[in-house]
């Protein structure tokens, strides 16, 4: 099949190169030859277009899909951006370094939020959305279930849709406030303010399968984070009481409430 | 050959129409997914799809088998859709006769193979292995196209029914796709239906397309065209009246006019059966 091959790497070369400004194929090929006469090569004309024409629409196709579904599973970044500078600035720069290699679309942004090296806000709405997204579809493990065991030397896990954020402001709701407009208004209209300060989240999938999020405080941050980390409960608290301050003030309060609501949420898995 | 059933008129399920879906029931034959879409670990998608499988047959149509890529047979990908076709007992599963992966990389697109004698020996081989490994009847369907190859030897309805034949699988004959690639490479639509061996066809696909002068692009974004019509009015009593399936994927429109539109296909075969 080396003929196949041969076509196929050279129709893949040249349907994946970086979508120009205008949009349009680039006029030299990734082999460093004209586009018009190297399409010829392979690819006959039509009664109404080019040899190069033709291979254009497969050039467009693959880098509108692509950017569509980024901007699908980026919503904040592209009100944040614009569809057309999302594109630009983000979309096919990040398409061109990381192009997809899994046949699951939804994988296509992972490494997005590390792209973004020095823009923070840009990075933690990223990882918003690409939690959002993986909360969606990721699978439920068998929920943890503290009958009849010594609970406090079970180790304790979070579900893979349980995500923990610590950022700089308050972008959950910031987010929130951004999705209740299409990406046109955003372009006209400010920005909501973001409360700022240190804030904790948890972003979950409910018992109905919906994805939500809430605000944590430092104690319930901490001691879920040293549970996402393989602590058993005895093991967490012995290390917020030895670390004191607020998260140990809050946990000798508190810590039955919290375990109630986890363990109604769901958020711990066996094992 | 296997005993297929004739399900009626279904629609492509699409999130946007859950809500509609869910609320109303409505009096749909059967629902056709993209199998992709409920290839995940849990959550959401297979809550929907379970919804949807109380009341509903589901037939699962996928877009990324990518058959005619270099790379050998993706294993996992093909354990995550046999899998699937468990949980919704589709009666078959179709995808499409095209390539769109090479080693490293997944193009997400249907990207043309070209129509050679020895692309048909490579294609054939795989099909018939996927049929066997999902051990339900399996399908291809044609593509909309936008290029032919120079290295072409055939056209494209006898590549379509060679691998058909040698691996002993099916088509799933997308009749508007015929119609996109019959007006973008200059064909006879009815000589393409003339050529097809219909005891082979197992489901009949109907879309909307843009059409933009020069070329075609086939979007599933409008309602079917009347040549589309005519063309489905040839091909569904030669296949002895199998299952037809309206897609619509872009610029939604409410399920109702989704589902009227797919009625039309109802009243084509009404008439037809009366004349």
């Amino acid at each position: 099949m080396t003929e196949l091959f041969e076509i196929q790497k050279w129709f893949g070369a040249l349907i994946a190169q970086p979508l120009q400004a205008d949009y349009k194929i680039p006029e030299t090929t990734p082999f460093g030859t004209p586009v018009k006469e190297e399409a010829k090569k392979h690819i006959s004309p039509s009664p109404t277009l080019r040899s190069h024409q033709r291979i254009e629409l497969y050039h467009q196709q693959y880098w509108w899909r692509l950017l569509k579904c980024l901007q699908e599973n980026f919503p904040t970044l592209t009100r944040l951006y614009g569809y057309d500078r999302f594109n630009q600035e983000i979309g096919i720069p990040y398409l061109t370094q990381n192009p997809p290699t899994h046949w699951a679309l939804c994988r296509l942004g992972q490494s997005l939020p590390d792209w973004f090296t020095e823009k923070e806000l840009e990075r933690d709405t990223a990882r918003i959305d690409a939690a959002t997204q993986h909360a969606f579809w990721t699978e439920e493990k068998k929920p943890c279930d503290f009958e009849g065991e010594d609970i406090v030397s079970k180790k304790l896990t979070l579900q893979p849709h349980v995500h923990l954020f610590e950022l700089g402001g308050d972008l959950f709701t910031f987010r929130d406030t951004l999705l209740k407009e299409e990406v046109s208004y955003w372009q006209e209209h400010p920005f909501p303010e973001v409360r700022q300060g240190t804030c904790f989240f948890a972003l979950y999938r409910n018992p109905k399968n919906y994805v939500k999020w809430k605000e944590l405080t430092l104690g319930e941050y901490r001691l879920l984070t040293l549970f996402q980390e393989g602590s058993t409960i005895k093991e967490a608290c012995a290390t917020i009481e030895e670390e004191g301050g607020e998260p140990f003030r809050e946990a000798e309060e508190l810590l039955p409430l919290w375990f109630r609501e986890w363990t109604f949420l769901k958020w711990f898995q066996e094992g | 050959m296997m005993k297929i059933p004739k399900l009626g008129i279904g629609i492509g399920l699409r999130p946007v129409h859950y809500e509609e879906i869910f609320s109303q029931n409505p009096d749909i034959d059967w629902f056709e997914i993209i199998s992709e879409n409920y290839m995940v670990e849990g959550g959401k998608p297979l809550d929907n799809l379970d919804r949807i499988l109380e009341r509903y047959p589901v037939v699962q149509h996928g877009v990324n088998l990518a058959i005619g890529s270099p790379d050998p047979l993706d294993w996992d990908y093909l354990k995550k859709l046999k899998a699937l076709t468990r949980r919704t007992k589709t009666p078959w599963l179709s995808d499409h006769l095209c390539w769109g992966r090479l080693p490293g990389a997944h193009f997400h697109d249907l990207l043309p193979l070209p129509y050679t004698k020895e692309v048909i020996k490579y294609v054939s081989e795989r099909a018939r292995i996927v049929q066997d490994y999902l051990e339900i009847p399996f399908a291809l369907e044609n593509l909309s196209s936008y290029v032919a190859y120079n290295e072409d030897e055939m056209p494209e309805w006898e590549f379509y029914t060679a691998v058909v034949e040698r691996a002993d699988i099916f088509m799933m004959l997308d009749v508007n796709n015929i119609y996109v690639s019959s007006r973008n490479h200059g064909f006879d639509p009815y000589e393409y239906i003339n050529h097809v061996p219909m005891e082979r066809v197992i489901q009949i696909h109907l879309a909307g397309h843009s059409d933009h002068g020069d070329y075609v692009l086939d979007t599933h974004d409008h309602p079917v065209c009347d040549e589309v019509w005519k063309l489905y009015a040839e091909v569904w009593p030669r296949t002895g009246g199998v299952s037809t399936l309206l897609e619509w994927d872009e610029n939604f429109v409410s399920f109702e006019e989704t589902w009227n539109e797919a009625l039309r296909a109802k009243a084509f075969q009404r008439e037809l059966v009366e004349s």
